[in-house]
């Protein structure tokens, strides 16, 4: 399994290597934003998009790797990926009233998802972002998968394909089952 | 001397187990390399836990001997804080060290500070600037690397001092912020990742009283070869996490035009490589020469919850010589 993981600028993102070492099978490569290209992408059998700062404006190529690949390829976007995720498909962004950045919080499965196989309906993850997915006007094409306490969006999925997007750091050491969800997505 | 001759001559001194005393500066403009046989001709002098060519003396007692501080005005660090605060709340950095310049007076000279003081680590660097530093970088000890950024202080004479400290909301995400920073970066140069101390407390002895300081310990595995390529290992650890901040590479765009001044060797770090292990720490509580005017340099970590006043006097508060 050939896992491309583009990097946004971020400095989570050795954290998501270090949990993909350890799952059986499973090689991957990290590429900066500034050099992935489309070629360079159809050499992997699935896509991580890193967090990062910014906005998903900041980042237009990933927006054109989803619309490339979100058919045939499954993507994972963590924070700012999911960001670019839900954009992509015409969901807004709101800057939150209280930030929230190295918060663990609990949050609530309420769908049926690949991604939280073997994951209980409440656990705690690690926050960190200024920005969330607003629930007005949310694309038809995408479920939310898991709320926070206060109701913001913390995952995504598409209706059809193996697309997801996460709000929170399953990498971060706040996430009870960061390493579970990570494998979830390895071994969809 | 370039990165790139700083990184050969590292990788080939360390590959040959010739021990030696590296110093780095926060911009990476003005590395440091030098055999510790050669270390007294060119006037470097420093003590790592009670190794080293740094010898303390403790006949005065230096708290007798106050600085008088003329810190930045704070009309001026109001202005960088709120640029930082407006950073932070459009999602371009989650957590940043914001450090200025304080002009101290002293009678006594920067070697006879350094004598005097007491840390864990502390570097003279000929006349230019001394640290006694309280915060380990990084540590190799066979092929195990390990760091300890540190996040949190508070006067450790306040009543329940501990507790407030460790309950502090603050404090907490902006130290799960700096654990999780640093996983990443040692992730970048080792594997099997594990945080095998989280929160702990170290009490400093001041001149003005008793602080607590926080920090975790974090480890990871280096591969068995580390010693053919140590420089490359070290450079890509810079500018280090806790004196820099998260996202890293945004967020020291955000230092640079607040703080609008090179921090040269301060939040730099310094180490030695004694043949077979590595220690090393980050230059804070440190002391410049300018122009035979000391100047202390000082900060704190600005997140979405800081409080400008509250860090305006941790700034100042930082400024302290330990003398225990």
């Amino acid at each position: 399994m050939k896992i491309i993981l583009i990097d946004h600028n971020d400095s989570f993102t050795y954290n998501i290597v270090e949990v993909l070492r350890h799952i059986k099978n499973c090689e991957v490569q990290v590429v900066k934003y500034d050099k992935i290209t489309i070629e360079l992408i159809n050499r992997f059998d699935k896509i991580i998009f890193s967090p990062g700062p910014g906005l998903p404006t900041d980042y237009i190529k990933t927006n054109k790797i989803i619309d490339t690949f979100f058919r045939k390829k499954p993507i994972l976007g963590i924070c700012l990926g999911q960001q670019i995720i839900c954009s992509y498909f015409g969901a807004n962004l709101y800057n939150m009233e209280t930030i929230i950045h190295g918060v663990k919080k609990e949050i609530h499965i309420a769908t049926k998802s690949k991604l939280f196989k073997n994951v209980p309906a409440k656990t705690e993850v690690g926050l960190y972002h200024s920005w969330a997915v607003s629930s007005t006007k949310f694309p038809k094409n995408l479920l939310i998968t898991s709320t926070g306490t206060d109701g913001t969006i913390m995952s995504v999925e598409h209706e059809k394909y193996p697309l997801y997007g996460i709000q929170f750091h399953p990498e971060s050491f706040l996430t009870e089952y960061g390493i579970q969800i990570l494998k979830n997505f390895i071994e969809l | 001397m370039r990165i790139i001759d700083f990184k050969n001559k590292v990788n080939a001194l360390t590959a040959n187990g010739i021990p030696f005393l590296f110093v780095l500066d926060f911009e990476l403009e003005k590395p440091f390399v030098c055999r510790l046989d050669m270390l007294d001709k060119n006037q470097i002098y420093y003590d790592i836990k009670g190794q080293g060519n740094l010898k303390s003396k403790n006949n005065n007692n230096l708290s007798e001997v106050p600085l008088q501080l003329n810190s930045i005005k704070k009309e001026k660090y109001l202005k960088a804080f709120d640029y930082v605060k407006s950073n932070i709340i459009a999602g371009d950095s989650y957590l940043l060290n914001l450090t200025f310049p304080t002009k101290v007076k002293t009678e006594k000279n920067l070697l006879e500070i350094i004598n005097q003081a007491k840390a864990k680590y502390r570097l003279y660097f000929r006349n230019e600037f001394i640290s006694f530093s309280p915060e380990s970088f990084i540590q190799i000890k066979g092929d195990k690397i390990f760091t300890f950024p540190m996040k949190g202080t508070i006067d450790a004479d306040l009543p329940n001092a501990e507790n407030e400290l460790l309950n502090d909301s603050k404090e907490t995400h902006e130290h799960n912020t700096i654990v999780d920073l640093m996983r990443n970066d040692l992730a970048m140069i080792a594997t099997d990742i594990k945080i095998n101390r989280f929160r702990y407390i170290d009490k400093i002895k001041t001149i003005k009283g008793n602080i607590l300081q926080v920090s975790s310990e974090i480890e990871g595995a280096l591969p068995k070869k580390w010693k053919m390529n140590f420089g490359d290992i070290l450079i890509k650890l810079l500018p280090a996490g806790s004196i820099s901040g998260a996202p890293k590479s945004k967020t020291i765009e955000i230092i640079k035009n607040a703080e609008n001044e090179k921090r040269g060797y301060y939040t730099g770090v310094f180490g030695v490589f004694d043949g077979e292990n590595v220690d090393s720490a980050v230059l804070i509580r440190y002391i410049e020469n300018k122009e035979n005017q000391l100047v202390y340099r000082s900060g704190g970590g600005i997140t979405s919850q800081s409080d400008a006043d509250f860090e305006y006097d941790e700034m100042i508060q930082k400024i302290y010589i330990p003398i225990k």
